[in-house]
C-alpha cells in the first residue's frame, strides 16, 4: 500500500460526513436482523439495499453494503447459537458448539464468545485486505481447476473430522451431500441428471433452501418431541459476558489461524464463508488436546468457525476489487453495486480511485469496531431466548423457514426442496447420524466435481499436466502430512516411552 | 416406559400396526435405513446409466454418470458396513440398545408436527399464504398438546409480525 | 364508502375476477422482474437501473429477483407460470431466448409465449490473450494454435463467447481445450492467472484489464459503433478475413407472458420509453453495450435475426436441437 496522504485525506473526508456515519450505522442494523432469519443471507440482504445506492456517492453507498454484509453473516450465527438454526450458510459449523453450550446453560457466555470471535476476524481480514491486497490477487488469479480439485480434496477430510460418533455413518453423510449436488443439468455439457421430468430441478437442489431444511426444519421436529420440558438454566446464562484477556490469550493460536484461514478461503472464487468456517473449525479440532470435546459445546468450537467466517469478508474483497471476480455471492451483488456507479473493478481499480481504497479499508475497520457496541444489543435479546418456551418457538420458527427460503427467489418449489431436506435431516439425526457431513458434502460437491472434470480436461491424458499445479501439490503435501502426522507422531512419542 | 399404538408413525422406515415405541430400537432402524439407502443407491446408479448429453458441447474428461455412480458406490459401501456394525454384537456403540423415542408422547409430538408442516406445504399450495400462515401456529401447538390460550395468542401475534417485517420491510410479496 | 368499494375492487382484481376494471388501473401494486442470472453481473445491474426508472414511470416499486442456473429455465417457466397480468416480467437474455430453446427441449416457446417489450443490453465477443504472450497479432495465434492445442477460456459452456469461440476453431481449422471459468470477468482473471492460454471476452472486457491483457480480433463480421470506443483498431474477422464467418448475437431486455392485456403492454412501454434516452444511457456503466430496440415488431424481428443466425451455426456443430 503506497502512502498517499492526499487520497487518505479524502477518504477519511468523507467518511465522516454525518450521511456515511448514518448508513454505517443503519448498514449494520439492516444486516444483523436479515443474517438473523433463517434462509435470507448476506447476498439478498445486500440486494434488497442496493436500489437505495443508486441515489448515494461512491464512499456512502459501498459504507452501506460493508456494514450489511459484515453483520449479515455475523446474525447468521446468533440465530445458530440461541436457536440451533443458522441464519447462514456461514454458521452452520457453529451450531454444533454454539447451540449446546446455549442448551447447557450458558448462553450468555456463548453468544459472547461468538462476537468477540467475529470482530477479531474480521479485523485481521481487514489489515490483510489493506497492506496485502496485491500480494493475495497474485494469489487468487492462480486458483484454477487444478488448484480448486486439491482445496475440495482438502475440505473432504473436514467431513471425516466432523464425522461424528461413527466414522461410517459420517462417511455416509458426507457422500450423500456429495452425491445430491448431482442433480440437475450437468453444468458442463447439459445433460439432465435426476430432474424426474421436472424443470424446477434443472438447477438441481437450491442450497440455502436444502440448508434451512436440514438444519433448521429437523430442530424444530426434534424440539417438538420436548415440547413439555423444562429448560433448565440459572440466571446467570441470561447475562452476556465477554471473555476476557487471559481466556483471548489461552486461545490466542485458535484466532489467528481461523482468521488466516478465513480470510485465505475468502480469496479463493467461488469458496465461501461456509467453507472457511468448517475449515477452521475442523483445523482447530486436529491442533485440539482434546478433539473429542469438540461438539459438546465449547468455546474453542465457537471461536474457530465465528473468527473465520468474518475474516471471509475481508478475504472475499480481495479478488472482487482487484480482479473484478467476486469471492462470494454476496460479494458479486457489491461488485455490481460499484459498477453502477461508473467504477470498473479489476487491476485498474485502485490506481484510478486511491481515495476509495482507503475509504473501503477504514470503513471496514470502523464496521467491525463498531459491530461490537450494536452486536452486544442484539445478543443481550437472543440470551433471553432461552426464556421463551419451546412451544412458541416451534411455530415461528416453522413459519420463518417457510418464508425464508420461499423469499430466496419468490420459489414455492423452494419450500418442498425445504421440506424435504427437513424430513430426511429428522431421519437421519434420530438414527445417530451427524447432519454437518452432509452439509459440507452439499456445499463442496459441485466444486469438486466440476474442477475434477476440467483439470482431467486440461490434463488431456496427461499425469504429469495433472499435477502441473506448485500450490496444489502445496495443499496435497499439506494434507499428507496432516493425515501422517498424528500416526507418526505418535509412534514417535511411544518410542521414547519404551 | 409407555406402550399402545401411535398415530402417524408409519413415516419411520419399519411400520406395523401396533407399533410400540420400545420396539423401534436404535438397531433394528438403523439396519432398515442402510437397507433402505443401499436399495435407493443401487436404483440411482442404474439409472445414472440412462444420463444422455444434450449436445456435443466441449467433450469434458468424464462422463455425467461418473461422479454420481462414484459416490452412490461409497454411500453402499459405507451403509453396509452400518449394516455390519449393527449386525454384530461386538459394535461398540452406545445406542445399540437404546430406542429411537423416549416415548410415545414424544414420538407422537415429533411426528405430528411433522405432518403439520407437510399439511402446511399443502395448503399454501392450494389455499395460499394467509390461510397457511393463519392456521400453521394454532396447528403446531395442538400437535404438541398445548392448552393454555396465552401461548396461542402469542404464537398468532407473532406470525403477524413475521408478516408485516417481510411483506412491508423486506417487501416481499406473500401469495 | 368509496374506500370499502375501492378495497373491494383491490380485493376482486386480486382473484383475477375484474380484468378489464384492472388493466385501467395498472400498475396498483408491486411489479416483479425475473432476471435468469445471479446478482451483480451486467444482465443483473442494468435491469436494477432500469427496474428503477420504471417505478418512477409506474409510480409502484418494481422488485428484482434473481433466479440464476437451471439453463434458464425455472427463471423463464416461473414467469409463464405467473398470470398475464403485467404484474411478473420477464429479463430475457440470448441463453432463455435463443440459445437454449435452438440446442435443447425446453417446455416454451419464446415468440409464441411471450410479448417482448424492448430490446437494450448488447455486447460482442472478442478474443484476447495475456500481454505478456508471445502472440502479438491474431496471425501469430492462429500460427501458434495450429502447432500447440491451447487452452481456451470462456465463461460457460453453450453461451454466446462459447459458441464464438467454437465457430472461430471450425473456420480456421483450430483445436482447444475448452475450460469453463463461469462469468466472464472470472474468465478474464483465468487469463491473467494462466489458467487458460487465450479467452473469449466482451469487447467492453478491457476497461477493468487494460494492462494485463492484449485483444486478437473481434468475433463478429461487421464493424459495429461501439466497437471503435471500446478497442480501437482492433479488427474483426470479417474485416481481416472476408469469406470467414463470425456472428454474434447478444442482446436482452424485458418482456411479459403472452395474453397480457394490451393497455397493460402500453402502460409497460410508454413507461419503457424513457430507457432509450441519452440520459439514461448516459447512466450506465461503460462496461455496458446498449442497443436500443422499442416495441414489440421491432424486438420480434430482432429475435429472428438471431435465430437465423445461430441455426446453421448450431446446425453445423451438430449442436441444433431438430424439433
Amino acid at each position: 500500500m503506497l502512502a498517499n496522504t492526499e487520497a487518505l485525506f479524502q477518504a477519511v473526508t468523507q467518511l465522516s460526513q454525518p450521511i456515511t456515519l448514518l448508513l454505517l450505522v443503519l448498514g449494520i442494523v439492516i444486516g444483523l436482523i436479515i443474517g438473523i432469519l433463517p434462509g435470507l443471507g448476506p447476498p439478498i440482504a445486500i440486494a434488497l439495499a442496493l436500489p437505495f445506492t443508486f441515489y448515494l456517492d461512491p464512499v456512502p453507498s459501498i459504507i452501506l453494503l460493508l456494514g450489511i454484509y459484515s453483520a449479515a453473516i455475523y446474525g447468521g450465527s446468533i440465530s445458530a447459537i440461541a436457536v440451533g438454526i443458522p441464519g447462514t450458510g456461514a454458521a452452520i459449523a457453529t451450531v454444533q458448539d454454539g447451540h449446546k453450550m446455549f442448551s447447557a446453560g450458558r448462553g450468555g457466555e456463548a453468544l459472547g464468545f461468538s462476537l468477540t470471535g467475529s470482530i477479531f476476524g474480521g479485523l485481521v481480514s481487514v489489515v490483510c485486505l489493506a497492506f496485502i491486497a496485491p500480494l493475495l490477487a497474485e494469489f487468487a488469479v492462480r486458483f484454477g481447476p487444478r488448484e480448486n480439485l486439491a482445496i475440495s480434496v482438502f475440505g473432504l477430510m473436514v467431513v471425516v473430522r466432523v464425522a461424528g460418533q461413527s466414522l461410517s455413518k459420517g462417511l455416509l453423510m458426507g457422500a450423500l451431500g456429495l452425491f445430491l449436488t448431482t442433480w440437475g443439468l450437468d453444468e458442463l455439457n447439459g445433460t439432465e441428471r435426476y430432474t424426474f421430468g421436472s424443470y424446477h430441478l434443472y438447477e438441481g437442489l437450491p442450497l440455502v433452501p436444502f440448508l434451512v431444511g436440514l438444519f433448521a426444519m429437523s430442530e424444530v421436529f426434534i424440539s417438538a418431541e420436548r415440547a413439555h420440558h423444562k429448560i433448565q438454566f440459572n440466571q446467570s446464562s441470561l447475562k452476556v459476558k465477554l471473555p476476557g484477556w487471559s481466556t483471548l490469550m489461552k486461545m490466542k493460536d485458535v484466532l489467528l489461524r481461523s482468521s488466516l484461514i478465513g480470510t485465505v478461503i475468502g480469496i479463493i472464487p467461488g469458496e465461501g464463508a461456509a467453507v472457511g468456517a468448517f475449515f477452521a473449525y475442523s483445523e482447530a479440532k486436529r491442533r485440539s488436546k482434546k478433539p473429542e470435546a469438540f461438539g459438546t459445546g465449547i468455546p474453542e468450537g465457537i471461536v474457530a468457525p465465528e473468527t473465520a467466517n468474518n475474516a471471509t469478508v475481508g478475504g472475499a474483497l480481495v479478488p472482487t476489487l482487484t480482479l473484478g471476480v467476486p469471492g462470494s455471492p454476496a460479494a458479486a451483488v457489491l461488485l455490481g453495486a460499484l459498477i453502477i456507479q461508473g467504477l470498473s473493478p479489476g487491476t485498474q481499480l485502485f490506481v484510478e480511485h486511491p481515495d476509495l481504497m482507503y475509504a473501503i479499508f477504514i470503513g471496514l475497520f470502523a464496521i467491525n469496531i463498531l459491530m461490537i457496541f450494536i452486536g452486544l444489543v442484539a445478543i443481550r435479546f437472543a440470551a433471553r431466548l432461552i426464556m421463551v418456551p419451546t412451544s412458541v418457538i416451534v411455530p415461528t420458527v416453522m413459519l420463518l423457514s417457510f418464508v425464508g427460503v420461499y423469499s430466496v427467489s419468490n420459489s414455492f418449489f423452494n419450500v418442498g426442496v425445504m421440506l424435504g431436506a427437513g424430513i430426511l435431516g429428522y431421519v437421519v439425526r434420530k438414527l445417530g447420524y451427524s447432519i454437518a457431513p452432509l452439509s459440507i458434502g452439499f456445499v463442496l460437491g459441485p466444486i469438486l466435481e466440476n474442477s475434477l472434470r476440467q483439470s482431467l480436461t486440461l490434463a488431456d491424458g496427461s499425469v504429469q499436466e495433472f499435477f502441473n499445479t506448485p500450490i496444489g501439490l502445496t495443499i496435497y503435501a499439506a494434507l499428507a502430512l496432516t493425515i501422517l502426522w498424528g500416526p507418526v507422531s505418535g509412534r514417535f512419542k511411544r518410542r521414547q516411552i519404551s | 416406559m409407555s406402550c399402545g399404538t401411535i398415530p402417524g408413525v408409519a413415516i419411520i422406515p419399519v411400520s406395523w400396526s401396533g407399533l410400540r415405541t420400545d420396539m423401534l430400537t436404535q438397531r433394528l432402524s438403523n439396519i432398515v435405513f442402510a437397507l433402505v439407502i443401499v436399495a435407493a443407491a443401487v436404483w440411482f446408479a442404474i439409472e445414472a446409466q440412462g444420463f444422455k448429453a444434450a449436445g456435443l458441447l466441449a467433450s469434458s474428461g468424464l462422463p455425467s454418470k461418473f461422479f454420481p455412480q462414484l459416490t452412490l458406490g461409497f454411500i453402499i459401501l459405507c451403509a453396509i458396513v452400518v449394516i455390519a456394525l449393527y449386525g454384530t454384537k461386538k459394535y461398540a456403540g452406545s445406542d445399540v440398545a437404546s430406542t429411537v423415542y423416549k416415548n410415545a408422547t414424544e414420538a407422537r409430538q415429533g411426528l405430528a408436527v411433522l405432518a403439520v408442516a407437510v399439511a402446511s406445504y399443502i395448503i399454501w399450495s392450494k389455499f395460499g399464504f394467509i390461510i397457511m400462515a393463519v392456521l400453521m401456529g394454532p396447528l403446531c401447538l395442538v400437535a404438541m398438546g398445548i392448552r393454555s390460550p396465552k401461548i396461542y395468542i402469542v404464537v398468532l401475534l407473532l406470525t403477524g409480525f413475521v408478516y408485516v417485517v417481510f411483506t412491508q420491510l423486506l417487501n416481499i410479496r406473500l401469495v | 364508502m368509496k374506500k370499502f368499494t375501492h378495497i373491494a375492487a383491490a380485493a376482486l382484481a386480486a382473484l383475477g375476477l375484474t380484468a378489464g376494471a384492472a388493466n385501467a388501473d395498472y400498475p396498483e401494486k408491486p411489479i416483479t422482474v425475473v432476471v435468469s442470472f445471479a446478482a451483480g453481473g451486467n444482465a443483473d445491474i442494468v435491469q436494477r437501473l432500469q427496474a428503477e426508472e420504471i417505478s418512477n414511470q409506474l409510480g409502484v416499486p418494481v422488485n428484482v429477483i434473481n433466479k440464476p442456473g437451471g439453463a434458464h429455465i425455472p427463471a423463464t417457466m416461473s414467469v409463464l407460470e405467473a398470470p398475464a397480468d403485467g404484474y411478473t416480467i420477464f429479463n430475457w437474455s440470448p441463453p432463455s431466448f435463443m440459445v437454449v430453446p435452438l440446442t435443447r427441449d425446453v417446455p416454451y416457446e419464446p415468440l409464441k409465449d411471450f410479448v417482448p417489450l424492448f430490446a437494450s443490453i448488447s455486447a460482442s465477443n472478442a478474443l484476447y490473450v495475456r500481454s505478456d504472450s508471445p502472440y502479438t497479432t491474431f496471425e501469430e495465434f492462429l500460427e501458434g494454435a495450429k502447432e500447440n492445442k491451447l487452452t481456451m477460456g470462456v465463461n460457460n459452456l453453450g453461451a454466446p463467447p462459447n459458441l464464438s469461440a467454437v465457430q472461430m476453431a471450425n473456420e480456421f481449422g483450430l483445436e482447444f481445450k475448452t475450460i469453463a471459468l463461469k462469468t466472464v470477468p472470472a474468465t478474464m482473471a483465468g487469463l491473467i492467472g494462466g489458467q487458460v492460454d487465450v479467452a473469449v471476452g466482451q469487447v467492453a472486457s478491457i476497461y477493468a484489464y487494460k494492462d494485463e491483457v492484449r485483444p486478437l480480433i473481434i468475433l463478429d463480421n461487421n464493424r459495429r459503433a461501439f466497437f471503435e470506443k471500446d478497442l480501437p483498431g482492433v479488427r474483426t474477422v470479417g474485416e481481416a478475413f472476408p469469406g470467414k464467418e463470425a456472428g454474434v448475437w447478444v442482446h436482452g431486455g424485458l418482456a411479459v407472458k403472452a395474453g397480457t392485456p394490451q393497455p397493460v403492454i402500453d402502460k409497460l412501454l410508454a413507461a419503457s420509453e424513457v430507457l432509450g434516452t441519452d440520459e439514461f444511457q448516459a447512466k450506465l456503466p461503460k462496461s455496458v453495450g446498449y442497443h436500443w430496440v422499442h416495441g414489440p415488431e421491432g424486438v420480434t424481428s430482432l429475435i429472428q435475426e438471431g435465430v437465423d443466425l445461430y441455426s446453421p451455426i448450431l446446425d453445423g456443430l451438430g449442436l441444433l436441437h431438430k424439433k
